[in-house]
């Protein structure tokens, strides 16, 4: 942006008076700026004729030189691909990991169109045991009309019978081999549920080390200490706690204990950005508006939700931003070891399974590890520009 | 008895050697309904002074007395006009006056409570801004949303403490104004704390200059008998003006003077620095490894 004005200052006046925008851009390049998205603005502003020659360049190098980069990324990739090689492994080229991206999506194709399948024949045979039960209820009827006690009894428990058949047979799920796609899926729910945790833990630890100095003194060297602690060596301890603590109540249970372990461990490495950044923000607050809680005589508890809290959102929100970082990054190492069936797991059984297009696989996994921290992190710039109130975040 | 009132007040900060004194002795009696007015160099304590008349720190020595009562802490019977506004940057002008109104007037019916707010933004006419954030307006607006929130507390006594020193001198006439026109219909007691004395001069019924700090205490005070409302134009040449604006303005300057003569000079050697330009230069790294940068501005 600033290269762009620097460029403006130095032009030679323009002869004749450039013609005008033909509507006025400001309002959407100013959203688009506002949720991160500021690539796209020169194209608003081309399409509103608003000095186009600029918005041309502009895009130009947007789009070029990214391009050229990408260009030679891929380039030494595909040399590395040539080089690098063991045994039983090699680095795949782009083409291979593209065609192994086709099969991911194509088994995922497959095995949604089998899940599909399984459901219908099991509903069809779920209509016919409830069509059996309808004849067994007629025939019950009857029995009840000529007092057959013993007919009677039989026959209502071959109704319940076929009727429970048929509810066992709607209920039952297609158990496949788990897709890329629901692996993603199980990754997301599990990092969802560690981030609600660090945050919940997390804020408000902040807010009272930043509202109390004694607070923050007693806390600060187990905060220093354990800030630094790799997600490897949280694990195991998070593991016993788990295991000794939780039983999940059903053995298709949405929340296992592996899925916990996972997002412990995330839990307790991300919890640190976020704390430190809402204490400094609480901390951080102005005398003035302190003064003004004063002079209005707001309680306690008014001081900190009218005034703390709204003062330090800014700073709560770069935390949260950093947090979801850390978290998604340790996710997929937590997954793999504690064999979460997410992500993580994918790369690690794949490499396990050490067939000739398993590398390929993984690297498809590396893309969508970080197109998707990429996508994460983007949301948590949308909130914090929604928050601050300064519009100048970063 | 007065209104309110500074008896002996002394003000001190830091400890042991560090201790500076800031205010020594402060003496002064305000009647009820009066427009005072205390002009001062920069730093000579007036912020200090005007904390301690809002309760916000508390004398060493001395008491402040409203109303006949020592002041035991900040009350929104003294309205705090702030310096820098202090204005709550994630609330629009109408949250920050609706903060003080939900606070103070809690038991009203919510429509009363913003019939206080509109009430008060219309005062100083802020009506068009309602929902414009404190970052999006001039300094000037933000001066009038911070007397609207304080305006819209109700005080007894308005405390203005250097509310136009930030704004350009048009703004600053015309928010003169409008406190002035407040004040003839709310008829409350004033403290302005400024450091231009023709404001002072022009706005209050007395002005009452302040000594140089350390021990900063108040100078002789000058009436203005001036019939209101005052015409800005005509007082430039009211020989009445000119005599206590002389007055007032000989005061501080011999204060001045008296400062210079007291100390010793002492001159520090200054480390020879050259500072670096942190602006950005003009032209991408690429360009001016080419040699195409275009030529420095200037």
């Amino acid at each position: 942006m600033s290269a762009a004005t620097a460029e403006n200052r130095f032009a030679p006046s323009e002869p004749k008076k450039a013609k005008g925008p033909r509507w006025n851009p400001g309002a959407i390049t100013h959203t688009l700026d506002r949720l991160g998205l500021g690539f796209f603005s020169p194209f608003v502003r081309l399409a509103a004729a608003d000095e186009p020659q600029k918005q041309a360049t502009e895009i130009t190098r947007n789009i070029v030189l990214p391009l050229i980069a990408f260009g030679v990324f891929l380039g030494a990739w595909g040399i590395a691909s040539q080089r690098i090689r063991t045994e039983a492994q090699k680095i795949p080229s782009p083409a291979e990991t593209w065609a192994a991206w086709k099969g991911i999506v194509d088994f995922a194709k497959h095995e949604g169109r089998k899940a599909v399948e399984f459901k219908t024949r099991m509903h069809g045979l779920a209509w016919k045991q409830e069509g059996l039960a309808e004849k067994y209820a007629e025939q019950l009827r009857d029995a009840e009309e000529t007092r057959n006690t013993e007919a009677v009894a039989a026959l209502t428990e071959k109704v319940n019978a076929a009727r429970n058949r048929a509810k066992s047979l709607r209920e039952r799920n297609y158990s496949g081999p788990p897709t890329f796609f629901t692996q993603i899926k199980i990754s997301l729910f599990t990092i969802a549920v560690g981030f609600l945790a660090a945050t919940l833990l997390a804020i408000p630890t902040g807010i009272l080390c930043g509202l109390s100095k004694g607070f923050n003194i007693a806390l600060n060297p187990l905060i220093q200490i354990f800030k630094p602690v790799s997600p490897l060596a949280w694990l195991p301890i998070v593991f016993v706690v788990v295991t000794a603590l939780y039983s999940p109540p059903a053995r298709e249970s949405l929340i296992t204990r592996a899925m916990l372990i996972s997002a412990g461990t995330v839990t307790l490495c991300s919890l640190w950005p976020t704390l430190i950044n809402t204490a400094v923000g609480v901390a951080a607050i102005d005398q003035d508006h302190m003064n003004v809680a004063r002079v209005l005589k707001l309680s306690w508890l008014q001081r900190i939700w009218k005034i703390v809290l709204p003062s330090a959102l800014p700073f709560m929100f770069t935390g949260m931003r950093l947090s979801l970082g850390v978290g998604w990054m340790v996710l997929i190492a937590a997954d793999m070891l504690a064999q979460n069936p997410g992500l993580g797991k994918f790369v690690w059984d794949t490499f396990q399974n050490g067939s000739t297009n398993s590398m390929a696989q993984i690297v498809c996994a590396v893309f969508a590890v970080g197109i998707i921290g990429f996508v994460l992190d983007r949301i948590m710039l949308i909130l914090q520009r929604l928050v601050s109130f300064d519009e100048h975040a970063i | 008895m007065s209104f309110l009132e500074l008896s002996k007040v002394c003000k001190s900060y830091g400890t042991g050697n560090a201790r500076t004194e800031v205010l020594r002795d402060i003496n002064l009696k305000i009647a009820k309904g009066e427009f005072v007015a205390i002009v001062g160099y920069s730093g000579s304590g007036k912020t200090t002074l005007m904390s301690l008349l809002a309760g916000l720190i508390t004398p060493d020595s001395g008491g402040v007395i409203h109303e006949g009562r020592e002041i035991d802490g900040p009350s929104p019977k003294r309205g705090l006009v702030f310096q820098n506004y202090s204005l709550l940057p994630w609330l629009t002008v109408e949250g920050n006056v609706a903060l003080s109104v939900n606070q103070l007037f809690a038991g009203d019916p919510a429509a009363k409570r913003q019939e206080r707010v509109t009430e008060a933004l219309a005062m100083v006419n802020l009506s068009p801004a309602l929902h414009k954030r404190p970052g999006e307006l001039s300094g000037g607006m933000r001066q009038r949303t911070a007397v609207a929130r304080t305006l819209a507390m109700h005080p007894e006594v308005l405390l203005l403490d250097e509310p136009l020193s930030a704004l350009d001198a048009l703004t600053r006439s015309v928010i003169q104004d409008q406190i002035l026109e407040i004040r003839e219909k709310l008829h409350q007691t004033i403290i302005l704390i400024t450091n231009d004395v023709d404001e002072g001069l022009y706005m209050a019924d007395r002005i009452i200059p302040l000594s140089i700090g350390p021990g900063a205490t108040l100078g002789p005070e000058v009436r203005v008998d001036i019939e209101r409302p005052r015409n800005r134009a005509a007082l430039n040449h009211d020989e009445r003006f000119k005599e206590k604006r002389k007055q007032v303005i000989e005061y501080l300057l011999q204060q001045k003077r008296k400062e210079t003569l007291g100390t010793t000079v002492e001159t520090i050697e200054l480390p020879r620095v050259r500072p670096l330009d942190l602006a950005r230069p003009a032209g991408s790294l690429f360009e001016r490894l080419l040699g195409r940068a275009p030529a420095a501005a200037g």
